[in-house]
């Protein structure tokens, strides 16, 4: 099954991401900031990873910068979670290699949608 | 699996969201007094997560309210507004009341209160925007086709951004119909391939309901990656005319989202605490360790040798050590740093100094002192009206600092520390010190003393802990809330402490609260009275002694004192007290221990002394009932019950004996 990163600063956010994909039998790995995303994301390969774009430390569009310059994650899809519903941010995030984005709310159903139709 | 329920995060929701709201209050303190950009980017996030979880875990009127304090926090993270003093306000009181909605979520009531409404739309007159009414907006229907042309044509670098051309055909053909024509005339030769791109286009023909919408939210995250045209097919029909379309008002769904909320909120008052990781290490470690000592000790139930019996012992010293460490450990847990409660203080002295027309420098000292979770949360109220009471009485206006040479700026400074056994907390502030005069014609006046001849300051300042006992000429609305410092001290004392004065007049006062490490555990010494087993906590004992006969007073009404160095004390035979049988009656076969509370003493008349011990503190009420002069109960080694002895409780119960 596919292995995927969570990243989100908020716990219950997390919590509930995770609880959601491992629900549908994905290997989820949580993460709390964009440094320590980078950190496990070294430690071993990911099919997907999921980023909230604020987070202290290093946030979400920082870390997708940082992530698509190494040859390991060039084609892995990144999605930004977001609650900015400008375009700005989106494009921000695009501009730094994310694939796509989700925009909070979402539900669990929601959530699983999309990350099924990243994955194939 | 629809069957995922948000609900479950809601605990772990409102304690980060607590936590948040803590942050951004400190935070808004910290500019107040001129902070950096680094601040507003911590509220802006603090207030950005709540948002984005409120709206997640089904709470869209604090997502709305909190969406305008975030708009507000936006114009001055990107600098298109100054932060000054009403703002700063403005977000305090927006902090108070997303405390309060939280408040009202784990209950299970409504969250929006006039309150709120009021606050958010002045929120949204700062953003300069007036509040959203439900408007009609025109929308044109979705243009229907029986089917559309679409060419794609991904740009060379699309692959390195995650996304796959498959799974936008796949998307496209879950629609409708597909015909995909691939376009391979940019196909490099062989040795010119790079495969990390894309060199491939398409036409594709979807035949179906689609609509132009449907089709263009599949290539919504790669419209800037790619050439893409979405034509319908040339012999579509004409689209109908475009219609009206009337939002419905946000308010009506927010209601019904909130009626609808689980009730599991409402039942989450367990309560639970956070653990550092490195403390649940040391606990497995230790753990571990004693997995390793029992196993060893195991060795000998097969096959014990006396000549082992140095092993034996030697394993036996492990396992004493390693259930101390264990012990120590388990009760390390439910300490908290209190830095959590020293939190609230910085926002209450800014609040009342402005109120009083005082200049107040708050100083918090040893905040990551670590004190029992009870303790913790019970130790709150006492502060908070000691820290009101040196604001409101302490601390002086600044004429009257200046004139008696001091600074404008008066200081309170709140300290925690480690002394022995003990946790020590001082409010010290550098106000005027006590009244001594007000204070002594308010005793008169009350008729707690006679008369003025011959009180020490010492005793002045116990005066001020005598219930019903206030100087402010007027009853303010901060300290005059009819908690007098009686309450204070009582509370302070239920929790196994003491609270003490003192005054240097004209420099200020410092309060002193003494509190146990913690409940759960107390350092005893056991007695025994008849086959009974008591314990007396070791902080309350004074000293044993054996008494001779002759040494006893029998005084009328059947009571018994005898000398204890310039006093007369009574004495409480504890056969009597509890009602158990005993041999030993006569004064000189058994041991008198001399115990104090509140500053009063007694002799406890038991058969002998056991020895020191640890006691684990059950509760009896919680197991059987109430029973005076009893704190508690706990196990001793050979699995019998032993009571703890309530000092103060016995000596109340003894003073209102001597008053029958």
């Amino acid at each position: 099954m596919a292995k995927i990163l969570a990243v989100d600063d908020s716990a219950s956010m997390r919590g509930m991401v995770a609880f959601t994909l491992r629900s549908a039998g994905y290997e989820v790995s949580e993460a709390e900031n964009g440094q320590l995303a980078l950190d496990t994301a070294a430690a071993s390969r990911f099919d997907l990873v999921l980023a909230d774009v604020n987070m202290p430390v290093m946030d979400g569009i920082s870390m997708v910068r940082e992530l698509r310059a190494r040859p390991d994650y060039k084609g892995v899809p990144i999605l930004m979670l977001t609650t900015e519903s400008n375009t700005d941010k989106k494009m921000e995030g695009k501009a730094a290699g994310a694939t796509g984005w989700l925009v909070k709310p979402f539900d669990p159903e929601q959530l699983l949608a999309t990350v099924r139709r990243v994955l194939g | 699996m629809s069957t995922i329920s948000v609900t479950q995060f809601h605990k772990v929701f409102f304690e980060e969201s607590l936590e948040g709201l803590d942050a951004m209050e400190t935070a808004l303190l910290a500019l107040d007094e001129g902070g950096d950009a680094e601040l507003v980017h911590s509220i802006f996030r603090a207030a950005h997560s709540i948002k984005g979880g409120a709206a997640t875990f089904g709470f869209p009127e604090m997502a709305a309210f909190t969406h305008e304090a975030e708009s507000l926090l936006d114009q001055v993270r990107e600098g298109r507004r100054a932060i000054d003093k009403p703002i700063i306000e403005l977000m305090l009181r927006t902090v108070d009341c997303l405390r309060g909605m939280f408040e009202r979520a784990q209950g299970g009531q409504p969250l929006a209160d006039a309150s709120s409404e009021e606050l958010k739309r002045q929120l949204a007159a700062a953003v300069g925007r007036e509040v959203p009414a439900p408007t009609a907006k025109v929308a044109a229907k979705p243009a229907a086709s029986n089917g559309w042309s679409i060419k794609f044509r991904p740009h060379a670098g699309m692959l390195a951004g995650g996304n796959d051309p498959l799974r936008l055909l796949r998307e496209l053909a879950a629609l409708g119909q597909l015909v995909v024509e691939a376009q391979l005339d940019r196909v490099p030769t062989l040795d010119a391939l790079d495969p990390s791109e894309c060199h491939l286009g398409w036409h594709l023909t979807l035949t179906g309901a689609a609509t132009r919408e449907a089709i263009a939210s599949v290539f919504e995250w790669v419209e800037d990656e790619c050439d893409l045209s979405i034509e319908p097919l040339v012999a579509a029909a004409p689209p109908p005319a475009p219609a009206v379309e009337t939002d419905a008002a946000p308010a009506g769904a927010g209601a019904a989202a909130g009626t609808t909320r689980s009730a599991a909120a409402s039942s989450n008052d367990a309560g639970s605490v956070r653990v550092g990781i490195d403390k649940i290490d040391s606990l497995i470690d230790l753990v571990g360790e004693l997995v390793i000592t029992q196993a060893m000790l195991d060795q000998f139930r097969e096959d014990f040798d006396p000549s082992r019996l140095s092993m034996l012992q030697e394993g036996l010293a492990q396992l004493a050590r390693h259930t101390r460490s264990l012990q120590e450990s388990v009760m390390g847990i439910r300490m908290l740093p209190i830095g959590s409660v020293f939190n609230r203080f910085p926002r209450l002295v800014r609040d009342l100094s402005q109120k009083l027309g005082k200049q107040v420098k708050l100083e918090l000292v040893g905040e990551h002192t670590e004190l029992d979770k009870t303790v913790l949360e019970k130790i709150g109220d006492p502060l908070v009206h000691l820290v009101r009471n040196a604001i409101d009485h302490g601390l002086e206006i600044p004429e009257k600092r200046r004139a008696a040479g001091k600074g404008d700026v008066g200081t309170l400074r709140l300290e925690a520390s480690h002394r022995g056994g003990s946790i020590v907390v001082e409010i010290v502030d550098d106000g005027a010190g006590l009244n001594r005069e007000a204070i002594i014609n308010k005793a008169l006046q009350k008729g707690l003393i006679k008369s003025a001849e011959g009180i020490s300051d010492e005793e002045v300042g116990e005066l001020i802990f005598q219930p019903g006992f206030s100087t402010a000429a007027v009853t303010t609305d901060l300290s005059g809330r009819g908690v007098g410092m009686d309450v204070v001290r009582r509370n302070v004392v239920d929790l196994g402490g003491n609270v003490a004065i003192k005054s240097r007049p004209g420099n200020g006062t410092t309060f002193t609260i003494t509190l146990p490490l913690t409940l759960a555990i107390i350092d005893g010494l056991s007695a025994g009275v008849g086959d009974e087993c008591y314990i007396v906590p070791l902080v309350s004992i004074v000293e044993s002694i054996q008494l001779p006969a002759e040494a006893v007073r029998s005084v009328t009404g059947g009571g018994e004192l005898f000398r204890f160095r310039d006093e007369y004390l009574p004495i409480v035979r504890l056969h009597q007290q509890f009602g158990c049988a005993t041999a030993r009656q006569k004064i000189e076969e058994g041991l008198v221990i001399v115990v104090e509370a509140d500053g009063n003493r007694v002799g406890l008349f038991v058969d002998e002394l056991i020895g020191q011990q640890q006691a684990v503190v059950k509760s009896l009420e919680a197991n059987y009932r109430r029973v005076d002069g009893i704190s508690g109960a706990t196990i001793l080694a050979d699995g019998s019950v032993a009571l703890i002895v309530d000092v103060a409780g016995i000596i109340r119960l003894q003073a209102r004996r001597k008053a029958a």
